[in-house]
């Protein structure tokens, strides 16, 4: 606590913003039974999505269904708000498969807030964080603005954009987190003269349009999937009609107009200077990149059921607002189109991520956690999961428990955090399949069995709920193991199945699994092969068993290979490298590995090796340094207790 | 297709309470908008907590029935007598905000306005410059900024620059109207708490029927209504989306109506107020801080919001030396949203005169094919409600008393806004 205490809050916990990234953080810490508070520099502006109003994507989506495995609240209030949803690349591989929905913006904001108010043990307040309250390396507290001072004996920072935020188009620009909002002027200074290292980062949002002033006529409409697709393990999304999206392309016209202004962005005129998204860039930054291309899709995407305001995904662009409206109208189907919200940049700053653990806490302040776009990412999707381990994290902390910390093959969460801390960003951090190792492991399908275990440990998921995980994994493993005794004979009825799949027919029986191995097979074919004797033991299977069946046959072998990986790295993924291990003078490692692995401190032997300029070579000798160690420790702590 | 042409715009400054009721009311009127605010996130939001706005129910109905619609339905409303609370703040700014995108007159446009001034442009009277560079022209303009002209929060002893709480100030727009001339009074108002983790001891108004039925089973069921007037079948708006977010619970505990608040600091017509579904926050008005117990927990302080008012403006409620710039609103001394929603109204009437009065290529084009280029300078523009005596609000001596600082308008005693600015604390 706060020493001489002036402090008439006394918290477990404090989470400071609340965005996607601090409400799951908050949400986390007061349903582990902290006391928890949740700051915000404004109550209207709760779980805000500024940009587009879509939550998943490949990748990201998998991120959502981590956090919703774990207990988390993104996938849930995307279910609750979606006006759209649909799956990803279903002709595609399952690891690369992925939910993404488009959400009433409003709406999000309206469910997010009332979980947020009505959880138990947090409490909001609406303030500006002055600065925090650090002694013997430790968080103590914090202090806002208006004089109040809250202790805290762990602190969670998820500011966004908002710390000295700067929001620019052309040459304009005008101190804001967000447009209209003010900026978090005071915490940076505070983070500094704790010795953190801030950076500084761009992120820039499209133009809004006014969707009464489309031609949908010439676009491509994109409905919504049906079938009562949704983001959450823990229920299925209320039936409702959706309402679809438009596809268009910029044409050589768009180009033009862009390539006749360049001078004008704030990219060119250094008005910017943090760096942006590389993976999100403007159309601006296409243009100049690929000027081979002779177009570029955009996404026409409503904001809400409510509003007609519509978001222009992969027109991004801060150059000044008159030539935005001419990059619009030159693109088909928007030659009419009426400018809303004129697109813009945003510039803060984040700490670098490399001075966090894989708990996501600040090497040099014992208790302090941050969470989202502060530790360099974007995305809602790797703010809430950030968030959601942040705030398990630092309720651990309270207790002094050990914290909770995903490894790369066990969840995108865990490649996230991994990445951020090991590598640090040079650019905001997007997620991809790409990133991960084990993508065919850390399968959207599938986040349910890897992490349901994990959210009920902690409390953040009821038993039942893990029991109804358990349940179904058991019904697949036995289904599966009934399917490959199953055989699938040559035949007059098996024929006439498969000639009507367009697929070949047997020449000796098969087992039902290895049937549906072939691609043009559904579960339900297979059933129709069967005898009817048999077929019993399969029938009534709920969807998401028969889903895993038929991952399991199409893609067993991958899977294993990839088990089998995980299990051979295992060993120097977990070696610990001890805190105050010294690298100086350590032979036969370079002096570039040697520099960095002193600078950046890896809690791991894999953590090390992922760092740039740390070769697998440096590894192997660093692996026979830190075995001869943990020899010498241990004779160390045998002489001490005789 | 809406008619675009600057000759026939009026350009509103701020989407807040006064500024939407002025835009609602020229649209209907056949009047083109272009209705401009920092952020459109929050349109129409009353912004300063749910107090009792409405007494006087003849200049309510000087309002447009669907912006009345609006209000009445988040508000509660027990009899004609009776002062009228608004229970769902948000609710409001979110149906006002759909209200105005249903009025194909009227355009929204994002920006943070730091200039208006004559227009370059031969096309147009006025123009309105933002922070990113944007140029909005039109025929006539209305500032309906709030308190955001050199608006201050204070809280607990910090001062921030801010219109609202949270929210960028209009400073650049104030020093620009000062450096024109205009002259301004400070005002000030007190904006109570909001807290959660409370239960009346008296409840009024409970399970009353009517409009005032402040459930968010109403948002819901709103949210079902088809949107019309959108090209393609793909933007009717479906049924469903929208779920109930907790109920809130139609209650007024209100020491305005004679019942006893149990405590010493008894504030006549203040109370203790219902103000969002979502977050199920009650508003507390100032003064009562003490009347809701231990166990109450304070979401968002109490500050106080300080700005400067327009006092150079003529009987109709132009700015002196500006032949087509208008203020109302706070802006122009409205004091409660009543006062807000009908200056507002006043202020679409007193432009659309002008423009009528202008000849037939500043007259508005109206979407019937009604002709509306006839009427004469000076009789109101068809469409508008007779005007009232009340409509204009006067800055009441509270003003000085509040700001401690004089300002009462025509007294003389109106301040020039740099004298009583502070200089440095701007962003």
């Amino acid at each position: 606590m706060i020493q001489g205490s002036t402090a008439k809050y006394d918290y477990d916990v404090v989470v400071v913003g609340a965005g996607h990234a601090g409400c799951e953080a908050g949400l986390a810490a007061a349903r582990m039974g902290r006391r928890t508070a949740l700051i915000t520099l404004n109550v209207e502006k709760i779980a805000l999505m500024p940009c587009n109003p879509a939550v998943g994507g490949v990748g990201k989506g998998q991120l959502t269904r981590e956090v919703d495995a774990l207990g988390g609240e993104q996938g849930r209030n995307t279910d609750r708000a979606f006006i759209q949803i649909k799956m990803l690349n279903t002709s595609k591989g399952a690891a690369v498969r992925a939910l993404r929905a488009q959400a009433d913006k409003r709406l999000y904001e309206d469910w997010m807030k009332y979980q947020v108010f009505h959880t138990p043990g947090l409490e909001i307040l609406q303030g500006e964080v002055s600065s925090l309250d650090v002694s013997r390396e430790t968080i103590r507290g914090l202090e806002l603005a208006d004089g109040r001072r809250l202790g805290a004996r762990a602190v969670v920072l998820a500011t966004g954009t908002f710390l000295r935020g700067k929001v620019v188009v052309g040459e304009r620009s005008y101190p804001a987190g967000r447009v209209g909002e003010l900026p978090a002027t005071l915490l940076s200074d505070s983070l500094l003269a704790l010795g953190l290292e801030l950076g500084r980062f761009q992120s820039a949002t499209p133009a809004r349009i006014d969707g009464r002033t489309i031609d949908p006529s010439r676009m491509v409409v994109q409905p919504g999937d049906e079938g009562g697709l949704g983001f959450s393990h823990w229920g299925t999304p209320r039936p409702r009609t959706q309402v679809p999206c438009y596809l268009t392309y910029t044409t050589a016209r768009t180009h033009e107009v862009v390539a006749d202004h360049l001078h004008l962005s704030p990219l060119k005129s250094g008005s910017v200077k943090g760096k942006g998204p590389r993976y999100c860039p403007s159309i601006d930054r296409k243009i100049i990149n690929f000027p081979d291309r002779d177009r570029h899709p955009v996404f026409v995407e409503p904001e809400g059921a409510r509003t007609f305001e519509m978001y222009l995904q992969g027109l991004t662009t801060s150059l000044p607002v008159f030539v935005q409206e001419k990059i619009i109208q030159a693109t088909p189907g928007l030659e009419h189109a009426r400018l809303v919200r004129p697109g813009y940049a945003v510039e803060y700053d984040y700490l670098v991520p490399q001075q966090l653990t894989l708990s996501l806490e600040a090497k040099t302040v014992h208790g302090l956690f941050s969470a989202g776009q502060i530790n360099g990412t974007s995305g809602y999707e790797e703010a809430a999961a950030q968030g959601i381990m942040a705030g398990i994290n630092a309720a651990r902390f309270v207790t002094d428990e050990e914290p909770v910390i995903l490894r790369r093959d066990q969840a995108y969460i865990g490649v996230l955090i991994d990445d951020l801390v090991t590598k640090g960003v040079d650019e905001p951090y997007r997620m991809f399949t790409s990133r991960a190792e084990y993508r065919l492991l850390l399968r959207h399908d599938n986040a349910d069995e890897r992490l349901a275990a994990v959210g009920c440990a902690l409390g953040l998921i009821s038993s039942s709920q893990l029991a109804a995980v358990e349940e179904k994994q058991k019904l697949v493993d036995t289904s599966a193991e009934i399917m490959g005794r199953l055989q699938v004979r040559p035949g007059e009825e098996s024929d006439q199945v498969l000639a009507s799949l367009g697929t070949a027919a047997l020449t000796e029986p098969q087992s039902a699994i290895q049937m549906l191995r072939r691609p043009q097979v559904g579960f339900a074919d297979v059933l129709r092969m069967l005898d009817p004797a048999s077929r019993g033991s399969l029938s009534g299977l709920p969807p998401g068993v028969i889903e895993q069946l038929s991952i399991r046959a199409q893609y067993d072998g991958y899977i294993q290979r990839q088990t089998a990986e995980v299990a051979r790295h295992r060993a120097t993924e977990t070696t610990v490298i001890p805190s105050g291990f010294e690298y100086e003078g350590l032979e036969g490692i370079t002096m570039e590995a040697r520099d960095k692995l002193s600078r950046l401190r890896p809690g791991t032997l894999g953590q090390a090796s992922r760092i740039a300029g740390v070769s697998p070579a440096d590894v192997t000798v660093l692996m026979m340094y830190l075995h001869r160690w943990h020899v010498q420790a241990a004779d160390g702590a045998d002489v001490g207790d005789a | 297709m809406h008619p675009s042409e600057p000759t026939q715009r009026v350009v509103v400054v701020g989407a807040g309470v006064s500024g939407c009721a002025c835009a609602v009311a020229l649209a209907e009127a056949g009047v083109a908008v272009t209705l401009v605010n920092s952020a459109l996130d929050i349109v129409g939001l009353p912004g300063y907590g749910p107090d009792l706005w409405l007494a006087d129910r003849d200049a309510w109905t000087r309002v447009p029935q669907r912006l009345r619609d609006a209000w009445e339905r988040w508000s509660y409303v027990p009899d004609d007598a009776t002062p009228v609370v608004v229970t769902d703040r948000r609710a409001v700014s979110l149906e006002t905000k759909q209200l105005i995108e249903s009025l194909p007159q009227i355009d929204l446009r994002q920006g943070l306005v730091i200039d208006v001034r004559p227009s370059t442009d031969e096309s147009a009277e006025v123009e309105v410059e933002t922070a990113f560079g944007d140029i909005v022209r039109g025929a006539a303009c209305v500032l309906a900024v709030g308190l955001g002209l050199g608006g201050r929060v204070t809280e607990g002893g910090r001062e921030i620059a801010g219109a609202r709480y949270g929210e960028v100030a209009a400073d650049a727009l104030y020093e620009v109207l000062r450096d024109r001339g205009a002259l301004f009074a400070m005002v000030e108002r007190e904006v109570g708490d909001h807290i959660v983790g409370w239960e009346p001891a008296r409840v009024v108004g409970e399970g009353l029927p009517g409009p005032g039925r402040a459930l968010l089973l109403q948002r819901a069921a709103l949210s079902e209504s088809t949107r019309t007037g959108m090209p393609g079948e793909g933007l009717v708006v479906p049924p469903g989306p929208h779920e109930v977010v907790g109920a809130q619970r139609l209650v007024a505990l209100s020491a305005g109506d004679g019942a006893p608040l149990g405590g010493p600091s008894r504030v006549p017509g203040a109370g203790i107020f219902p103000d969002e579904a979502a977050t199920g926050e009650w508003y507390r008005s100032p003064g009562l801080e003490g009347e809701a117990g231990a166990r109450a927990q304070v979401v968002r302080g109490a500050h106080r919001v300080r700005g400067l008012v327009v006092v150079s403006l003529d009987a109709d409620g132009r700015l002196q030396g500006q032949r087509r710039t208008w203020v109302v609103g706070q802006a122009a001394g409205a004091r409660t949203y009543l006062d807000s929603l009908v200056d507002g109204v006043r202020g679409a009437r007193a432009v659309a005169t002008v423009l009528l009065a202008d000849g037939p290529e500043a007259a508005t084009g109206e979407p019937d094919g009604r002709d509306r280029s006839s009427g004469p300078e000076g009789s109101p523009a068809p469409g508008f409600p007779a005007p009232a005596a009340s409509d204009r609000p006067v800055l009441s001596p509270d003003h000085g008393e509040r700001a401690g600082s004089g300002g009462r308008r025509g007294d003389g005693g109106a301040l020039d806004g740099g004298s009583v600015m502070p200089e440095d604390g701007r962003p």
